[in-house]
């Protein structure tokens, strides 16, 4: 079984009236790139900030490593955080900034510095002052604090901002390499589905402060990918069918009355037609299949509805 | 806790307020060494600066010069985190919200006070050095009225502490801190000017920080020293309890 580094419980934040985060669940697995998907506004950087501990819940609770209340407050070492947009001091440089954190660490390998700054690619800019960088400087910046003590988890929220398609590229290469070089769990917020796509092998949508869906990539492949949806009250038939009169593999029994084809020669007329003749009661049957965008959109059409 | 400490010492000796500190102050010391005559800040006050005594002490008794130059430390250490956003970094990671409080205000108590000592003493050793004793009293009588006035540095600075974490904005605590003496200044001059506040008057004239400072430095009763450090007490203490309730119950 996996470990779970951060979980969730009905994790609440209620600023006077307004809820930004509504009874959360979140389970984060070791080795995960999780994403938080979800507009502005919807709740990511209130859930990054709660288990983070930039802010105290009003309800719910949330454990890192297993440990909660003050306990998780000790494993908040373990954690490398780049919340919101990235702020360091203006009139220090990029070394001088990150030999400030490691004092504040306790770090006392100064050659992590350049390490880090080597793996964001700013080696270059290394004595230049904070307030003379670019946006897309200042993100690799944060994100090189965010790993300067090679943290078990690290938490990025929004960190392709400002960043130009190459720097996207690189950021990306950069993800993979902290996940499966140095076995560190990210959890990044973004607005960009895409973007996210790209990255991430689990996903979470939010919308409102609530928790829409959380899914695997597996998941939300079968769930985007081009399929017909069979609705029928018997799946196990609708299967036998399928297989010996079609010679259709490629489905996917999703619960009692429903049946995804993924097969890209099958027609749905055909389908149709042949589990009639089979005494199989067809309910519904219909060509689906959207983008991640379109998908997104649904969840939070569900909702709203 | 010991590691956000060394972390601020790194970074403030980086700040233009550094810089700023310890040039104004070296050159008020040297005008006053040059010319013979104290430099500083006086609001006015009830005491007697013409006082048969030597320069270095009357020096320390226009220390009200530090109450303007140690905003800068406490600006530096406490509100430029907020002004830069880089609070939530060292919250985040480093340390929690309440030892956050602790470290800023210890640090910035013994560093704003370390400036304040090493200020004065080298105006002291320089003085000494340049006038000789006509000029400058005895090491142990020099220390003694520094260390007289201590309590009130302790209070000015916990108070410049509350404010920093209570407006969290560098305008506005700038603004408040620089302000407040001068408006209690004028709130004792209105008070004047009302018949039966008189004697509410002479109180808050005998209490007023500048007056504070000079009594403690060119001597004072027993009583009147004694009741200059419970008000110092007391407002160190306010400051400190109250800062740190208001901080824990603050968003970042």
């Amino acid at each position: 079984m996996r470990e779970i580094v951060i979980q969730t419980k009905q994790l609440t934040k209620s600023y006077g009236r307004s809820t930004a985060l509504d009874h959360a669940d979140m389970t984060v697995y070791k080795g995960d790139i999780y994403g938080l998907i979800g507009r502005n506004g919807a709740g990511k950087t209130t859930m990054m900030k709660l288990v983070s501990g930039l802010t105290e819940p009003t309800n719910g609770e949330y454990s890192i490593f297993g440990k909660t209340g003050l306990a998780a407050a000790n494993e908040k070492r373990r954690i490398g955080c780049l919340i919101e947009s990235p702020a360091f001091f203006g009139n220090m440089t990029a070394y001088q900034n990150l030999r400030y954190y490691c004092y504040q660490k306790g770090i006392a390998d100064r050659r992590q510095i350049d390490e880090v700054l080597e793996l964001v690619k700013l080696s270059d800019a290394r004595n230049k002052k904070f307030k003379t960088f670019s946006l897309g400087m200042k993100q690799r910046l944060g994100i090189a604090f965010a790993v300067l003590d090679n943290p078990d988890i690290v938490i990025l929220d929004e960190p392709i901002n400002g960043l130009d398609p190459i720097g996207i590229s690189e950021l990306r290469e950069t993800f993979r390499r902290l996940s499966h070089e140095r076995g560190m769990t990210l959890i990044i917020s973004s607005h960009i589905l895409s973007e996210l796509y790209a990255v991430a092998n689990r996903f979470m949508f939010i919308e409102n402060g609530k928790v829409l869906k959380e899914v695997s990539k597996s998941e939300l492949d079968l769930e985007c990918s081009r399929c017909i949806a069979l609705g029928t009250d018997d799946t196990a038939k609708a299967s036998n069918v399928l297989e010996r009169q079609l010679g259709i593999t490629d489905y996917k029994v999703i619960d009692s009355h429903e049946i995804r084809i993924y097969d890209e020669n099958a027609k749905p007329n055909i389908v149709n037609r042949t589990l009639v003749q089979n005494d199989v009661d067809v309910m519904k049957i219909h060509e689906s299949g959207v983008s991640l965008e379109d998908y997104f959109k649904q969840l939070v059409g569900e909702v709203k509805s | 806790m010991i590691n956000l400490m060394k972390a601020d010492l790194y970074r403030i000796v980086k700040t233009k307020g550094f810089i700023i500190f310890w040039l104004v102050s070296f050159l008020v010391s040297m005008l006053s060494i040059a010319n013979h005559e104290p430099g500083g800040i006086l609001l006015g006050g009830d005491f007697d600066l013409n006082a048969d005594r030597k320069l270095d002490i009357l020096q320390t008794a226009m220390n009200l010069v530090y109450y303007f130059l140690l905003i800068m430390p406490v600006f530096g250490i406490i509100t430029a985190e907020f002004s830069e956003h880089t609070i939530k970094n060292t919250i985040t990671s480093a340390i929690s919200k309440g030892k956050f409080y602790f470290a800023k205000t210890l640090f910035a108590l013994v560093y704003s006070l370390g400036c304040f000592l090493g200020a004065n003493y080298l105006f002291y050793f320089v003085n000494r050095a340049v006038n000789g004793s006509k000029y400058s009293s005895p090491l142990g009588e020099y220390s003694k009225i520094l260390f007289g006035q201590f309590p009130v540095f302790v209070a000015i600075v916990s108070a410049f502490v509350f404010f920093a974490f209570f407006f969290k904005k560098g305008a506005a605590f700038n603004s408040i801190v620089i302000i407040t003496p001068l408006v209690y200044s004028f709130i004792i001059s209105i008070l004047c000017e009302i018949d039966g506040a008189q004697k509410v008057c002479q109180k808050l004239i005998k209490f007023e920080v500048s007056t504070m400072i000079a009594n403690l430095a060119l001597g004072c009763s027993k009583s009147y020293r004694t009741d200059c450090y419970i008000i110092s007490a007391v407002v160190t203490v306010i400051s400190c309890v109250l800062g740190y309730l208001i901080w824990k119950k603050r968003e970042v």
